[in-house]
């Protein structure tokens, strides 16, 4: 070890720092003790042993990492905004979609209302009649509900979360999202989700956030193929003990061939209003979660794009 | 005024939806069959009385603009009536181009709907008169 990091949170400005004989002695552990807390400054603390003729020797330099600190808060402020920047456009591309979503549950209110009414006007309905009718109703409204529910949490701008997510639940969910979308491209979405996935620690929001980017732009892929052939599939398996995979695949035409990876960079679009920051924003939140996303040409035509992300074990806590 | 021998076809692959309709018809009256896709709908021999479809535009494999063509390619006379929950007004324009009733967008009102059915059934009765 040529130099030893210690962060300590709090030291007390301007007064006294001891740092127990340390300095002395290379190699014990260090007991820092602090004194009256006034504010709290972020340092690190690097010990070089210097071995010289006369004896070891330590150099001893306490760092204010107050301004780093900083700018690491700011840096990841700005990934939470750019990110809600990125899903809020990812609702705009669903808007017209959504809105479809929801006049579907309340068309049915009113038309169920409607007919219940004119039963009553004639006096031709029976309490089970009348009963089935409202139990419709209400599910509907339940229905609608949920969708807004949907819409709310990624629209909602908050600090990520972490929590034990199942996979699969924001994958369906997603699919839910986007159904009216999917009729809208003449898409269709198959699922082959593995039941016995282990759970992820992650934010339900940027998982979310992910799948909804991956499908959106495989079903504006597939708008390049004739409508038979526009089907999406996405599956979710174990990769190892330690892994839990999940792909997305289209049957477009597939990346650019010589740099399939492009993809994923910053400002790269092939949509005419596209900002180009939907998939490196996708990117950005596997890696911040301990996993992976990337794409290649799928056998057989169009595009894979795969999510990788730690499996939670109880060991790990 | 319901018509005689009259049957309304309803096809929706959304059950809520498919049942209130058909609901909405009964209290008025109408005979009523429901299909949850285009293809259950053409597999079934056509009414000998006048009849109507209300169909809901998006439907997933065949829509309702596939089922307009293949009634018209096999020489179906069926009045179409189309629902949609938000679908753009060029789909909207090509329906009624190729002889749609009308087009009502969810959530309609009551009185839309079986204003077009009856129009639908009395445009229907008087091709039937026509023909015969």
């Amino acid at each position: 070890v040529s130099q030893l990091t210690i962060c300590f949170p709090r030291v007390r400005v301007g007064g006294d720092i001891v740092i127990t004989r340390a300095a002395a002695i290379w190699g014990v552990p260090l007991k820092i003790a602090t004194a009256v807390m006034i504010v709290d400054i972020p340092i690190e603390i690097g010990l070089n042993p210097i071995h010289a003729s006369e004896g070891l020797f330590v150099l001893a330099s306490i760092i204010d990492i107050t301004e780093r600190r900083q700018a690491e808060l700011e840096a990841a402020r700005q990934r939470n905004e750019l990110a809600h920047l990125s899903r809020v456009t990812l609702l705009g591309e669903l808007s017209g979609s959504l809105a479809h979503e929801l006049n579907q549950p309340l068309g049915a209110i009113v038309t169920n209302a409607g007919a219940a009414l004119r039963f009553l006007v004639r006096d031709t309905m029976s309490h089970e009649n009348v009963r089935e009718i409202l139990e419709d109703i209400v599910a509907e409204g339940r229905r609608a509900g949920e969708i807004i529910r949907g819409i709310k949490g990624m629209a909602r701008k908050k600090d990520p979360i972490r929590q034990l997510v199942a996979f699969n639940d924001v994958i369906t969910g997603v699919i839910r999202l986007t159904r009216s979308d999917a009729l809208v491209h003449d898409c269709t979405i198959a699922s082959e989700l593995d039941p016995m996935l282990p759970k992820v620690e992650a934010d339900v929001v940027q998982l979310q956030q992910v799948f909804l980017n991956l499908i959106l732009n495989a079903f504006e892929a597939s708008q390049e193929v004739p409508r038979t052939q526009r089907q999406i599939i996405v599956r979710t398996e174990r990769d190892d003990e330690r892994t839990v995979l999940a792909s997305v695949r289209d049957f477009g035409p597939g990346l650019p061939a010589e740099a399939p990876e492009r993809v994923f960079d910053q400002f790269y679009s092939t949509k005419k209003e596209g900002m180009g920051i939907g998939l490196y924003i996708a990117q950005s939140i596997a890696s911040a979660h301990g996993g992976t996303l990337y794409a290649q040409n799928a056998k057989g035509g169009g595009a894979q794009f795969f999510f990788r992300l730690p499996a939670f074990s109880k060991v790990d806590v | 005024m319901t018509l005689a021998h009259a049957l309304v076809y309803v096809i929706d692959d959304e059950m809520s939806m498919r049942k209130a309709i058909g609901r909405l018809l009964e209290s008025e009256g109408y005979s009523v069959e429901m299909f949850p896709g285009a293809r259950e709908f053409l597999a079934r021999p056509p009414h000998g009385g006048p009849s109507c479809v209300v169909v809901d535009l998006n439907l997933p494999e065949l829509n309702g603009l596939d089922l307009q063509r293949a009634l018209a390619e096999s020489g179906r006379v069926e009045q179409l009536i189309f629902i949609t929950g938000g679908a753009s007004v060029p789909t909207c324009v090509q329906a009624m181009k190729a002889g749609a009733i009308d087009y009502l967008s969810k959530p309609f009102r009551d009185e839309d709907l079986l204003g077009a059915v009856k129009q639908a059934l009395v445009r229907a009765s008087e091709q039937r008169v026509k023909s015969s």
